[in-house]
């Protein structure tokens, strides 16, 4: 096996010589984006808005997703900083352990914006993000108001996700000023996924205690606690979601248990931040921190 | 020829389509970038290597990756070690408990494997998810590294980070190349020499095919069988932790779900690589062979930014290429011991 590597390493070598250094044909911007995943209603709306902003704005977009791999991620900007692209974006796979890879473009002097979830450090020019405190915040009040002051609450929750962190945060502020109403249990949903929530749903369930309303931190995570509840034929029971994505419009329109949910706006939260790119690469001044502020839905409030 | 040395034929060829069609491929920093991201792969690919070869599986270190990360990152960061010990000694001591931490767990599974005599499969299932879920127990899930501002320590706990960064994420100054060469991609070459230097050149290495072979000829034979079997393990339970170690060093953080499915790409590499699952079969470079196609693909890809979907696809398609072409050229027998 030796001698072949050898060889492939000196055609390397050979052939590297002259290629390096390219330049991009037309003169337009190049920004790098790496995405927490694409597997994702959420993402593909910020995706679209970023497209949408970068079109009217005349920036070119490259698009990766790092799959909640950080070291993928990490990689893929590695990547846009040996293409020497004039900004990154990054949706960080989480806030801790993005902060090297951000530090790195900062030392190959490309601006970097974080987009849905903050760096925990490193030069960022701008984070373009949902208010999730704010979010939860309304959540917490929208269920203490349905439970008429007092019942048992369970939290469906992603603790490593520092969004969600915010977004539950905010809730259990909101219920702070009941004193009867209780969060009985808070697990933690791995990856936020359906499947899995529903799982943790059918075994809080089975433990026969009251439950009165769930918070699904995510609308997967609504949405598994909605299907284990239909599968265990409760009724009495409300389940508040974040994102309003289209299913979960559709289970909430439909009187189902799911009666509203937290609406992010993932397509301007795209948009602003191609916007904040933008204005940067012209060079005018542009803020830290872009709050995105957060609404609720509930049936009252979608067409029929 | 061709049987022999058909994955770097095949790596060859990709690169020269990536070459053709993916604009900044062959310049000399994306190249060496190939091979810091391939570097935590090929480390684990290499040790699962040397299970493979006596027969087994270890599908642990991906966990391992995680949970010998997360201690690493505990023992770095921790202000007690800091206070104590200073700077250097916490990274020496966080070297030491990467390390140590994937040999024992590795040893753990080799142990159960051989004189447990349960099928490894099973044992390195159990220990994969008994890793993931110490990982998350020991951080309560989140990631411990980069220090939140306004910790007392602040400046300790960077320099203790930066520390372990040179040796995970470190860059070897070379003259014509801007960004310099990857310490972790160096550290992926020594390893994979020594592992077939250890493969080919030492009894253990003999022993380790010689099980893989024929397991029953081989005790006959007065091979220590389950000596053998514990070492393979425990090397590949200490190349997790090295891989966890430079991935901390890297990102400058160990998180409780690093190294998510790792031990699914190391199988792929090390497959791909020539590693015949029923064992017997395998090199330490055609490991690293393994894990390049793997990461010229996802840095081509990358490059051309292509969908994520679209790599899942092409990687296994790969997979599945590079096993029926295997398979093909090995049919009619000869030559197993490559």
């Amino acid at each position: 096996m030796r001698k072949p590597l050898v060889l492939l390493l000196a055609a390397a070598a050979l052939v590297s010589g002259g290629a390096c250094g390219k330049r991009r044909a037309g003169g337009r911007p190049l920004v790098g984006v790496t995405l927490l995943t694409e597997a994702h209603v959420f993402y593909q709306d910020l995706k679209r808005g970023m497209q949408q902003a970068a079109d009217s704005l005349g920036l070119d977009l490259q698009i990766v997703a790092g799959e909640w791999d950080l070291a993928r991620q990490t990689s893929q900007v590695d990547n846009f900083i040996n293409q020497r692209v004039d900004a990154i974006v990054v949706a960080p796979v989480n806030s801790n352990g993005i902060v090297s890879a951000i530090e790195e473009a900062n030392r190959a002097k490309i601006p970097v914006f974080t987009a849905d979830i903050a760096s925990d450090g490193g030069a960022v020019v701008a984070h373009v993000a949902s208010d999730n405190r704010q979010g939860g915040r309304l959540l917490g009040a929208y269920v203490a108001k349905r439970l008429g002051g007092g019942g048992n609450v369970v939290i469906l929750d992603q603790p490593t996700v520092n969004s969600v962190r915010d977004r539950v945060a905010g809730f259990r502020e909101a219920l702070t000023a009941f004193p009867n109403i209780r969060v009985l249990a808070s697990p933690a949903v791995e990856r936020g996924i359906r499947d899995v929530a529903k799982q943790k749903m059918d075994n809080l369930l089975a433990t026969g205690q009251k439950i009165d309303a769930v918070f699904g931190t995510n609308d997967d995570c609504a949405l598994g606690a909605l299907a284990a509840i239909q599968a265990a034929g409760r009724t009495g029971m409300i389940v508040v979601g974040y994102d309003a994505t289209p299913e979960a419009r559709t289970a909430i329109a439909q009187g189902t248990a799911l009666v509203a949910d937290a609406v992010q706006d993932p397509v301007t939260i795209g948009r602003r931040t191609i916007e904040a790119v933008a204005a940067r690469l012209r060079g005018e001044p542009v803020p830290p921190v872009v709050p995105v502020p957060v609404g609720l839905v509930e049936r009252d409030s979608l067409p029929r | 020829m061709i049987r022999r040395y058909g994955v770097v034929f095949a790596l060859l060829a990709l690169c020269l389509v990536a070459a053709l069609f993916v604009p900044g491929f062959l310049a000399l920093g994306n190249l060496t970038t190939i091979l810091l991201h391939v570097s935590v792969n090929a480390i684990l690919a290499l040790g699962m290597t040397f299970v493979i070869v006596t027969g087994g599986i270890d599908l642990s270190v991906g966990s391992l990756v995680g949970f010998a990360g997360v201690l690493t990152a505990a023992a770095l960061t921790s202000t007690g070690t800091l206070d104590a010990v200073g700077v250097g000694g916490a990274t020496l001591l966080a070297l030491l408990v990467g390390t140590g931490t994937g040999a024992a767990v590795g040893a753990a599974n080799g142990a159960l494997t051989a004189y447990g005599r349960i099928a490894p499969f099973v044992v390195t299932l159990a220990t994969m998810t008994i890793a993931r879920g110490a990982a998350r127990l020991v951080t309560g899930g989140v990631p411990i590294g980069f220090p939140a501002e306004g910790d007392p320590a602040f400046a300790q706990k960077s320099a203790a980070l930066d520390a372990l960064h040179a040796i995970g994420g470190g860059r070897i100054p070379v003259p014509g190349l801007e960004r310099g060469f990857p310490m972790p991609a160096l550290i992926m070459l020594a390893l994979v020499a020594a592992g077939a230097f250890v493969l080919t050149r030492t009894r253990f290495g003999r022993y380790v095919y010689a099980i893989g072979g024929n397991e029953e000829a081989a005790r006959l034979s007065g091979v220590p069988v389950q000596g053998v079997k514990l070492g393979a393990y425990a090397i590949s339970g200490g190349c997790a932790g090295l891989a966890a170690i430079l991935l901390v060093g890297q990102l400058k953080s160990g998180g409780p779900d690093a190294g998510l499915l790792y031990e699914l790409n190391a199988i792929a590499a090390a497959v791909i690589g020539g590693a015949s699952l029923l064992g017997g079969v395998g090199t330490a470079w055609g490991a690293l062979v393994g894990a390049l196609l793997i990461g010229v693909l996802n840095n081509g890809l990358d490059l051309l930014g292509v969908q994520s979907f679209w790599q899942e696809i092409a990687k296994g398609a790969i997979i599945l290429f590079a096993v029926t072409f295997d398979v093909w050229t090995k049919r009619g027998g000869g030559d197993h011991h490559a």
